[in-house]
């Protein structure tokens, strides 16, 4: 989770990701962030993330992250 | 004279930047037109905020509320895949403004299919234009325009984004152009130099207009293969379609490639799409500059 949130926090360091519970309605990603955030979070975990799981609903808040995360390592995906 | 009140045409991140704007400049804006719904898009909750008029309109409701506006306003399409309507575009109440990720005359055509192109004709330097509409695509007087270079191991993906940068910070820095009528620009016919390359760059590229159909072809030279690989790579976004490579008469899906310069340690890689380790074959193709690594999946008939 930590991990997670300094990707996020090196993206935009004023946004308050850790009390947001939908990043996208608050406007605290974005679809050029999303590009950038699946590149370190592949780099981070060594997992691969495809086209059809960038989907708001893993994006949305930190636990939806770190549970999409956890499932890609455990070779399942949405 | 000077209007002083805009709508916006578009979809996602840019038109969202571009209302910022604005509105921090004391312009006023009536209205966004959400053209194109896409995720991630966080343009309705900006609106809801601000309390701006949003709506997620088809191409017909789009012409229909254009149709049904009687005040004197600036359109900014951007990011925007409607095409005005000669009725729309005649009206003297509105001064319809495009941006265009090339530097027009080159490259006119589908937003989403211009980088890949750029990429694929092997340019060096790209660029925006932010241009008044008229009846035809593209083809309007040019207000400002910008260039960079391209870097090395540029992908769809990331020209595109930075097509949107270049063309936030020169938006920002003409807005006075945008809202004086006397400001006419310049007609596209009257530039005479020209950044790119390619024979192929006065053509008008529509969306599915894809380099090489989408094959890779395993004569091509390493600057070709890579050039192409990269120019469909919009990878996290399904934006285009898979490549896809024919050997001994079998047709693959290319689901992940790696581009590899020999004394480079930086290995280029990207993938493109996930599949289950049981059915991916690795391809290598040496060269005398590198290798470039695929992961194939084999393409189902009807598939």
């Amino acid at each position: 989770m930590d991990k997670i949130l300094e990707i996020l926090k090196n993206l935009h360091p004023e946004h308050d990701y850790s009390n947001s519970d939908d990043f996208i309605k608050e406007s605290l990603i974005d679809s050029l962030d999303v590009v950038i955030l699946v590149d370190r979070l592949e780099k981070e975990f060594g997992v691969f993330i495809d086209g059809a799981d960038v989907v708001p609903e893993n994006f949305k808040n930190l636990n939806t992250i770190r549970n999409f995360i956890l499932r890609l390592k455990d070779g399942k995906s949405l | 004279m000077k209007l002083n009140e805009a709508g916006i045409l578009g979809s996602g991140k840019m038109p969202l930047d571009c209302a910022k704007i604005l509105l921090a400049r004391g312009k006023k804006i009536n209205f966004i037109l959400e053209t194109e719904k896409i995720v991630f898009s966080s343009l309705k909750y900006f609106c809801d905020k601000n309390r701006i008029n949003y709506r997620n309109t088809s191409n017909k409701e789009t012409t229909e509320y254009l149709r049904s506006l009687d005040r004197a306003l600036v359109l900014f399409s951007i990011n925007n895949n409607y095409i005005f309507p000669p009725d729309i575009v005649r009206q003297k109440k509105f001064r319809i403004i495009n941006f265009h990720n090339s530097v027009l005359p080159s490259y006119k055509g589908h937003g989403q299919i211009i980088p890949s192109w750029v990429i694929y004709n092997g340019e060096k330097k790209h660029g925006v234009t932010w241009h008044l509409v008229d009846e035809d695509i593209d083809t309007g007087n040019i207000l400002c325009q910008d260039e960079f270079d391209l870097i090395d191991r540029e992908t769809a993906i990331t020209l595109s984004l930075r097509c949107i940068e270049c063309g936030i910070t020169i938006f920002r820095e003409n807005l006075d152009i945008f809202f004086d009528l006397k400001k006419h620009g310049i007609p596209q016919t009257d530039k005479e130099d020209c950044i790119y390359i390619s024979p192929q760059k006065y053509k008008v590229y529509r969306k599915s207009d894809i380099p090489n159909a989408g094959y890779m072809d395993i004569s091509w030279d390493y600057s070709h293969c890579s050039r192409f690989l990269r120019s469909l790579d919009y990878h996290p976004f399904a934006v285009l379609p898979f490549p896809k490579i024919i050997l001994k008469n079998v047709e693959y899906m290319i689901i992940r490639y790696y581009i590899e310069s020999k004394g480079c340690e930086d290995k280029g890689s990207k993938l493109i799409k996930r599949g289950s380790e049981e059915n991916i074959a690795e391809f290598i193709i040496e060269y005398d500059e590198g290798y470039i690594r695929l992961y194939l999946s084999k393409v189902e008939k009807g598939g």
